[in-house]
């Protein structure tokens, strides 16, 4: 081959590469209108209270790592324990933390240690104890200790420990909406076919007016860059997922807010220890189980606004957020690359796990090659500036339509942010993200890329300033 | 070993791309190809300010959408907010007063004059009749007794109910589902049959606002859709009828072993948990033949059920279909047995504590438990067990702080 071709077909490889991309997510963006279109109407005629006073509702098991949380334990559970619903657990699992996060516990809720037999059907670390609170008043807590062994580890002491078929997975830092259990119960009663796992829209709490654990307002951030993942979320939540979900092709659902049929997480082992995205490939493996076994299944999506989180507020904690994030892709990717094109998996071999590895991991290479051979044709002379402006010009408005096609559907949904000096501040953000934020998410990635091929196997510390301050370790 | 092939990729790309580099005749090639399709982008540069023109109207359009929407939802909500307060205003100068006082000539004439200026200053315009149709029903959802008649009164004298009858023939599954809702809700009987043809309707919402009504205003056969229901009741659909069951008149409820014998096997679970509900003790050995039912589901329920209602006759009959039912089902068993079995069972149970399946043994431990003084006694022997887990099993059903 020579390099007349070498250089052709890579102008047409990155030319092909580029419109998929580009067409995909204008498809995404009309499957997730429709989708959320019917959502909402359907929405319409709902009445969660019925669920919340029924003795046919199914119970549930909330389970929440907790880890040097000694400062905000104590509220967290209680706003947890104040969730609306009938017949729910709280399962806290503390995962060896160094602070006084038990102590903190014990003595706020009056635990002591109970002959709790642990059904260890999943693989974790030793159960030091099982506590139950000697309060009447807390019969819906249960807390766990255990040595210290990851997130992973935490969730799975939790399910081995729940007594409810369905299970809630949840970061205690977050703040979950009072309503949450109700909405995303729904879909596992709903549906005729066998719902195993259902996800809700994750928000930025940056800013926001919280008390006692709750979200009053909500508002738009005011520093930069959570504004810009604000942005990024109601991008990646309404316009993705909610196609993905309308798909049945949903990979992801955060791990933050995730309900799963417990049965079919013990079928299939549990979290995964040896993984830094062990949100992701607890979903992936479960699909494929079903797959593997035949059996018709759903991973439904909620658009409704269910968890807030605090997101990263400066660049130095957020790449390394970024960086595990895509560390997590890659091993889920590697670790069921089975899937690849499969057709034995369905559109899960076919679509959503090419889709994941083609414009999730290799987009930021891929964008980072073209930016190399940019800058090659530039020193060499060859750039023809005239095309490149156009051609960048149209790929600007094309991405920052795309980002105001989320505000538009957020605008036609849930309105979180109901000011118009609110929807101001976003769009400026949505204009401003191709040329400050997008690069550095691309560098995160490639990063990301770097670190695991030099084997990095760390989350990185996560320092939050904190609705109150605190730093998160694990 | 997929990241070792992939930097000896990354090597072979670099290593190639320097070589090419170094060899003066590829470069000038390189350059010909580029110049040539340089010139060749011309139709691209076309295609892209075509593109560009075209993201740049999206974009201003979503823009302008986005500030629209926002103003007139924002204006929306205000004029909803004015009308519902000046409506509430009038409604509940209708709705509080006195029984006596309601007989009255002054107060009819009062009444009419309400009717009359609803009419005139606020029905002619479409969306005040549905804000008006949407708050009379939020209220009338909060009262009961007269004030509840009041409002219903009210909206028929202001022929809001044709239009809700009118909205049952559009053709959008939406708006008839939300007037029959709204009927449902008035106890307006008007148009009842209409309302149950649409009990087995293919989309899910309508159908279930049509059932919900169905049992609301039918006050011969209300749940005459279940005869016919070939659709799967999803435990959602269960959980709403189950709650609507529970605010109509007791007097009303039919027997529902009727349809215990019904080929829908989910019509069949239903029915087991509203006779249930309902303490049917009548229909208990109907019940008990449905523990020989084919679905799986079905016999779960039926032996939760005669758990419940604590039919120790049906202990054997649970014995028999316990061998070959799954494992779920084998669990609401053996939770059924604790609560209706006598003390015959306790050789059973042991043999289930004993063996190997854990769910099933902590299912076996709660149901001695629960036998009474003798289950108990045998828990508290078999805390000392060797057996794997069957001592931690006793213990965590004998602490009774868990």
């Amino acid at each position: 081959m020579t390099v007349h071709h070498f250089i052709e077909y890579l102008n047409a490889a990155i030319f092909f590469y580029a419109i998929t991309v580009s067409l995909s997510y204008v498809v995404l963006a009309v499957l997730s209108a429709r989708a959320l279109h019917i959502y909402l109407r359907k929405n319409k005629f709902i009445d969660h209270n019925v669920t919340l006073t029924s003795p046919y509702a199914p119970s549930v098991s909330l389970i929440a790592p907790a880890y040097n949380e000694e400062r905000t334990i104590v509220e967290n559970i209680r706003s947890l324990l104040s969730i609306h619903y009938n017949a729910f657990e709280v399962i806290i699992v503390n995962d060896g933390s160094k602070d006084a996060t038990m102590q903190t516990m014990i003595d706020a809720y009056n635990l002591e240690k109970v002959d709790f037999f642990v059904n260890a059907q999943i693989k974790c670390k030793t159960i030091k104890g099982v506590y139950k609170s000697t309060n009447k008043a807390y019969k819906k807590l249960v807390i766990v200790d255990k040595e210290n062994g990851g997130k992973a580890d935490a969730l799975n002491a939790g399910i081995n420990i729940s007594q409810y078929d369905l299970i809630t997975c949840i970061d205690v830092d977050c703040i979950i909406e009072q309503d949450a259990i109700l909405k995303m119960v729904k879909p596992f009663m709903e549906e005729r076919e066998h719902v195993i796992a259902t996800g809700g829209v994750i928000r930025i709490a940056n800013s926001c007016d919280i008390e006692d654990g709750r979200l009053l307002t909500a508002r738009v951030p005011d520093s930069i860059i959570p504004r810009f993942q604000v942005i990024e979320y109601l991008r990646a939540f309404l316009l993705g997922r909610m196609a993905w979900s309308k798909l049945n092709g949903l990979l992801l659902i955060s791990g933050a807010l995730g309900f799963f049929d417990k049965k079919i997480v013990i079928a299939c082992g549990g979290y995964n220890h040896n993984t830094v995205g062990e949100d992701m490939e607890l979903v992936v493996r479960m699909r494929c189980y079903m797959s593997d076994h035949k059996r018709k299944y759903k991973v439904v999506y909620i658009p409704d606004p269910l968890c807030w989180t605090e997101a990263p507020g400066d660049t130095k904690i957020l790449g390394r957020q970024r960086n595990r994030w895509m560390r997590g892709t890659m091993e889920t990717l590697w670790m069921h690359k089975k899937l690849f094109f499969n057709p034995k998996y369905g559109l899960l071999g076919m679509l959503s796990y090419p889709f994941w590895m083609f414009f999730e991991w290799l987009a930021p290479i891929i964008e980072f090659l073209g930016l190399l051979y940019f800058i090659f044709l530039v020193i060499m002379g060859y750039s023809n500036w005239y095309f490149f402006l156009i051609l960048f010009a149209t790929v600007y408005f094309f991405a920052i339509t795309i980002s105001i096609l989320s505000l538009v559907f957020e605008e036609y949904s849930y309105r979180q942010y109901n000011k118009h000096r609110d929807i101001l501040k976003l769009v400026a953000t949505l204009m401003l993200e191709p040329l400050i934020y997008h690069p550095r998410t691309v560098w995160w990635g490639l990063k990301g890329n770097f670190d695991k091929f030099k084997g990095k196997q760390a989350w990185g510390d996560m320092t939050r300033a904190g609705f109150q301050k605190k730093v998160i370790k694990s | 070993m997929l990241f070792r092939f992939r930097y000896l990729l990354l090597c072979f790309f670099v290593a190639s791309a320097a070589m090419v580099f170094a060899q003066q005749s590829y470069v000038d090639e390189a350059a010909e190809m580029i110049e040539s399709s340089l010139n060749s982008t011309e139709i691209l540069i076309r295609v892209c300010t075509v593109l560009l023109i075209l993201f740049t109207v999206f974009f201003i359009g979503f823009f302008i959408t986005l500030m629209i929407a926002r103003s007139t939802h924002r204006y929306d909500e205000q004029y909803e907010k004015n009308i519902k307060e000046k409506f509430e205003l009038l409604l509940t100068g209708v709705i509080f007063n006195d029984d006596a006082e309601m007989q009255t000539d002054e107060w009819k004439a009062s009444r009419k004059r309400v009717v009359k200026h609803f009419k005139k200053r606020y029905l002619h315009k479409r969306i005040n009749k549905k804000y008006l149709r949407e708050h009379i029903i939020l209220l009338h959802k909060n009262f009961i007794g007269s004030a509840a008649d009041v409002l219903r009164n009210l909206y028929i004298e202001l022929k809001l109910d044709r239009q809700a009858i009118k909205e049952l023939n559009s053709p959008d599954w939406g708006i008839q589902a939300n007037a029959v809702k709204e009927l449902a809700q008035l106890n307006i009987t008007k148009a009842t049959e209409k309302i149950k043809n649409r009990t087995q309707h293919e989309n899910q919402i309508l159908r279930l606002e049509a059932q919900v009504a169905s049992i609301r205003l039918d006050k011969k056969d209300p749940f005459s859709f279940l005869d016919k229901n070939r659709n799967y009741l999803t435990e959602w659909h269960q959980v709403n009828l189950a709650h609507i069951i529970d605010q109509i008149n007791r007097d009303l409820l039919p027997d529902f072993s009727r349809w215990f014998v019904s080929p829908n096997p989910t019509v069949v679970e239903f029915c087991i948990k509203m006779t249930l509900q309902y303490d049917q003790f009548a229909s208990i050995p109907a019940l008990s033949q449905l523990l020989y039912h084919k679905n799986q589901h079905v016999v779960g329920e039926a032996a939760k059920a005669l758990g419940e209602f604590g039919v120790t006759e049906a202990q054997s009959d649970m014995l028999y279909v316990y061998r070959d039912a799954i494992t779920p089902v084998k669990l609401q068993l053996l939770k059924a047995i604790g609560k209706c079995g006598n003390n015959e069972i306790l050789p059973f149970l042991i043999q289930q504590l004993l063996q190997n399946d854990i769910n099933i043994a902590m299912e076996a431990a709660n149901s001695l438990k629960k036998l009474g003084e003798e289950g108990i006694a045998i828990l508290e022997k078999q805390t000392l067990s060797n057996l794997y887990g069957v001592g931690d099993i006793c213990k965590h059903v004998l602490d009774e702080r868990i």
